[in-house]
């Protein structure tokens, strides 16, 4: 009688560790004579050994975001050098990325793209406007590639002389001399949150959304709204996050963490919004921004704003955060704010580049139904993963502009021009000062080739280095004042120099957009960017990484409903 | 050359030596950073550990018996280094990886279908391991991923067999229920 009863099914435990065989010999022989007629033991061993295969097969597979040639030059570099210097990688630091953290992100709440930056300059403000208006162009190409936080390479090699900054993926780094600005470790502290009633003691400040006094000695929170009644945007509630202090030397380091729910108390949709973020107006890493593109926010409404950002606070003063607002973007391209940061031509290209793709799914989706929509995304996501994005410093002029006074920096290149059927100014010559890796002081013969005076140009600026490998390296900023026929010259100070394994062997360039004086825009239209030279080194807008994102996270039919959104 | 009799020194006195040294470094380079990786859960952590263990190894070439094992005796350098490093921080943070952004390693045969499925599957795993305490999650890799023998993974967490198969039970059951719930 008893033969025939099936005995009470193995432990849970049991099972698990069955099929890597380590359980006891007497366990090992009972499970097989138990699985042998038990049939959902036998299913739930099959469960584990599946599991362990696809573990054992999916750990192969490299991180989100790791582009492993990238990484593996980095670190056989810092092997090398780590070798030499006979120490066995000395105090580990933070990456100066996570440190000092610009980062690509996707905020959750509500999909929202946050393209943000920091920069550290402790330059004259003129300069520092001038170097952030063109480095954030390079941080607008790689964040609108969605690449990946990539750590900086570490760079022993003087890279010249004063300040630079030093962008990359995640990260914008501060150098002097070729240094990291030294942060020597401390403890931290974590700041709880006391919200003081508003505008009580900070005086009001123009724009100004919120400030946030984050004591150093004593763990507070506390918050001045701002008393600008004439926002469109105002602060509707502030969580703090994980935004804590840390006492760094003769620093503060500030990781700002919060939300932000704003309202949009204007009478128009908000199509985009840039914020800065200030600790502190002169010290080196005391800034940083925050831009928000892609929202559909109607008047009333709320929307959140994420800012991840670490900045740097002098010790001898009591940390405090000013958020304020620099530009908005509304749906009929209508701007408000100081746009101190010059960004309101690629706040109107993101929303002119956003209306461009989401009619071309919508029209997609009608002519070709849901499979060619699905394909669409399918590309995208692929195209997105393929763009080649290598670690890009950027210096400043002054520091980096050896024409007149380094006889060993290099030699001028010539630019190639990639030109796009409809493009309303063309390229006509260029040429750059190039030292290995290193490009400077590119200048461009430009020609207003439409009908209409051009006033703004973004001159894309691609390298190739010498394994034939080409990437967008950045946009430059270019003012101009360009009559019908008209030609010009356009000259950037900055600097380039991309952390490939070869120098550059070849530099094209190619107007990316540009804005005419009657306030309208030429943006490439999706046809001329289908270009397939330009496909490999451009990735999709910010708009279209956001939709494929709602693809891959929600399915189609998510997507098809964002689409009905606008 | 006053090496100790038995000792392998398979890079110095070797003209090729800096040759052999690249080699090596390049051969392991990706299998080490994977599992620190997969150990302690985030990429810059994981980079800064890949190097220290990399130096490590070099710089203990004495310590090397056996050249037909370097690659395995590189693992436990790695998986110690990992481990340490654990323990010195006392907590493992993932944060970072809810940073990482969309995928980018990709191969080029590889379809767009595939690729999404691809990552998906790395994504479904790297959400499955921050279910586990690191020690569950350290034993279950070194065990399932590694092949390493439950008493070696003991020795290297400095502790009993026992707790290693409590461990790698632990590990793979809740790594089963995360699975389901996912799916359910």
């Amino acid at each position: 009688m008893a033969r025939n009863t099936m005995p009470r099914h193995l432990a849970e435990t049991d099972l698990a560790l069955f099929v890597s065989g380590d359980v006891s010999l007497w366990k090992y022989a009972t499970a097989c004579l138990h699985i042998a007629r038990c049939e959902a033991c036998r299913a739930r061993i099959e469960v584990y050994r599946q599991g362990r295969q696809s573990l054992k097969q999916a750990a192969g597979e490299m991180p989100a975001g790791v582009n492993w040639d990238r990484l593996a030059a980095e670190m056989t570099a810092n092997i090398r050098v780590g070798l030499a210097a006979g120490e066995c990688v000395a105090p580990r630091r933070r990456k100066p990325a996570s440190v000092f953290g610009w980062k690509p992100a996707a905020v959750a709440a509500g999909l929202v793209a946050v393209l943000s930056a920091a920069w550290w300059l402790n330059l004259p403000s003129s300069d520092t406007d001038s170097l952030a208006r063109a480095f954030r162009n390079v941080a607008r190409s790689l964040t609108s590639q969605g690449r990946p936080p990539i750590p900086p390479v570490a760079d022993r090699e003087p890279a010249g002389q004063g300040s630079m900054l030093q962008v990359s993926p995640d990260g914008v780094e501060l150098k002097q001399n070729g240094v990291p600005l030294p942060v020597p470790p401390a403890a931290s502290r974590r700041p709880s949150p006391a919200v003081n009633p508003p505008g009580s003691a900070s005086p009001a400040h123009d724009y100004l959304i919120v400030t946030v006094a984050v004591s150093g000695q004593t763990p507070n929170t506390k918050i001045d709204l701002s008393k600008d009644k004439d926002s469109p945007v105002t602060l509707d509630s502030y969580d703090p996050g994980d935004t804590k202090v840390t006492p760094r030397g003769s620093l503060y380091l500030v990781d700002f963490h919060p939300t932000l729910s704003l309202r949009n108390s204007s009478a128009k949709r908000v199509r985009s919004v840039t914020l800065t973020v200030l600790a502190a107006e002169t010290s080196a890493g005391g800034k940083a921004s925050v831009s928000v593109p892609s929202l559909n926010v109607a008047p009333g409404d709320t929307f959140s704003i994420h800012i991840n950002q670490t900045l740097a606070s002098p010790a001898f003063d009591n940390p405090s955060v000013q958020v304020q607002l620099d530009g908005v973007l509304f749906e009929d391209l209508s701007f408000y704010g100081p746009d101190k940061l010059h960004l309101q031509h690629n706040m109107t290209v993101w929303e002119l580049e956003a209306r461009q793709d989401r009619k071309y799914f919508k029209t997609l989706l009608e002519a070709s139904g849901r499979q060619a929509l699905q394909t669409e995304m399918l590309e995208s996501m692929a195209r997105q993963a393929d763009v080649l994005q290598p670690s890009v410093q950027m210096t400043s002029s002054r520091v980096t502009n050896r024409r007149a006074t380094n006889a060993d920096g290099g030699q001028d290149m010539q630019f190639a021009f990639l030109r796009l059927p409809d493009t309303p100014v063309e390229l006509s010559g260029g040429l750059a000062r190039v030292s290995a890796n290193e490009a400077s002081a590119p200048h461009f013969a430009v020609r207003n080739i439409s009908k209409r005076p051009v006033r703004h140009l973004e001159i894309g600026w691609l390298l190739k280095d010498q394994d034939g490998r080409e990437f967008l390296a950045a946009s430059l900023p270019a003012d101009v004042s360009l009559a019908p026929g008209q030609s010009s010259q356009v000259t950037e100070d900055a600097s380039l120099r991309f952390t490939g394994r070869g120098a550059i062997q070849s530099m094209r360039g190619f107007i990316s957009s540009a804005e005419f004086t009657d306030g309208s825009y030429w943006i490439p239209s999706r046809k001329e960017l289908d270009d397939p030279q330009l496909r490999r080194v451009v990735a999709p807008s910010p708009e279209e990484q956001r939709l494929s994102q709602i693809y891959n996270k929600k399915g189609l039919n998510a997507l098809i409903e964002e689409l009905k959104k606008f | 050359m006053g090496e100790a009799p038995g000792s392998t020194r398979f890079f110095d006195g070797v003209p090729q030596s800096s040759e052999l040294e690249s080699r090596f470094v390049s051969e392991n380079m990706r299998r080490v950073f994977l599992l620190i990786y997969r150990i302690v859960g985030n990429v810059a952590d994981a980079q800064d550990l890949t190097q220290e263990a990399f130096i490590k190894a070099l710089q203990r070439q004495d310590q090397l018996k056996d050249l037909e094992k370097a690659a395995h005796w590189l693992s436990r350098i790695a998986s110690n280094t990992a481990i340490d490093f654990l323990r010195r921080s006392g907590r493992v943070s993932f944060s970072d990886l809810e940073d990482l952004p969309e995928p980018l390693v990709s191969s080029r045969e590889e379809n767009p279908e595939q690729r999404v499925l691809r990552n998906e599957h790395r994504e479904r795993l790297e959400a499955g391991l921050e279910v586990l305490t690191s020690r569950e999650r350290t034993a279950l890799l070194l065990r399932d991923v590694e092949d390493m023998p439950a008493e070696e993974v003991a020795a290297r967490l400095n502790c009993s067999k026992a707790t290693v198969r409590s461990h790698i039970a632990n590990a793979r059951v809740k790594l089963r229920r995360h699975f389901e719930r996912r799916q359910a």
